[in-house]
């Protein structure tokens, strides 16, 4: 059994995340029997019309101090031990890259995958980024929750 | 009164023109309140206003809210992080 701290980090990433912040790796540990992850992709299509690329504007301070509250949440909702990493993506992304990741390591499957939803639910309640959206046709407009 | 720090974002902040000023508050108000002032400073965003929600120093606010001089309130729209 290990017996250190659970790993739990969050950040609020300049662009899109890149491949590292991606893969779970780091949440591999002996005491882990599962792994759950999310990853928010960009679209290339919304309502029929084409999506060149997305701005993610993003109030820094609060995002980073809101990640962290909902990283220890999930931990007294579903399981003290969860290793827990979650990054968020800002600023200008194309159609397939990655805005969002949340990679959750739990002892059990169960709680691994319910953590896992629970933060990306709770990302999309309160998480203070907006998506503004730009398409092939030229417009663009600010995603009214999604 | 205090004299707050309000941070505009997204479509507020397109249409206001704005990112951020310095406004006199009461000491002691509401969440619905500042929207309400901020409605009437801005007739132009009253409908979205509306539809926000008030952070104070990085925390989202309900009801009454304590302001002073270093108070930081976020005018919050509809997120779509994700």
């Amino acid at each position: 059994m290990d017996a250190a701290a659970p790993l739990r980090s969050w950040a609020i990433i300049d662009g899109p995340l890149p491949p590292e912040r991606c893969a779970p790796l780091a949440l591999a540990r002996n005491d882990q029997g599962a792994i759950a992850s999310f990853l928010g992709v960009v679209r290339d299509h919304h309502h029929g019309r084409g999506v060149t690329h997305l701005v993610y504007e993003c109030y820094r301070t609060m995002a980073e101090r809101l990640l962290g509250e909902l990283v220890a949440e999930a931990a007294e909702r579903f399981d003290a031990q969860l290793h827990t990493q979650v990054a968020h993506g800002t600023g200008l992304l194309l159609p397939g890259q990655v805005s969002v990741a949340i990679h959750v390591g739990a002892a059990h499957r169960v709680a691994a995958f319910a953590a896992c939803r629970h933060l990306i639910e709770r990302i999309k309640e309160d998480l203070p980024v907006w998506k503004h959206e730009h398409y092939a046709d030229g417009g663009s407009a600010w995603l009214k929750g999604s | 009164m205090p004299i707050a720090t309000v941070l505009y974002f997204a479509q507020v902040r397109d249409r206001l023109g704005c990112e951020q000023e310095r406004l006199e508050l009461p000491a002691t108000t509401t969440v619905a309140e500042i929207l309400a002032t901020l409605g009437a400073r801005y007739p132009q965003c009253a409908a979205a206003f509306a539809t926000c929600r008030i952070a104070v120093d990085c925390r989202f606010a309900a009801g009454a809210v304590a302001l002073d001089d270093e108070s930081e309130i976020a005018v919050i729209p509809p997120v779509s992080g994700g």
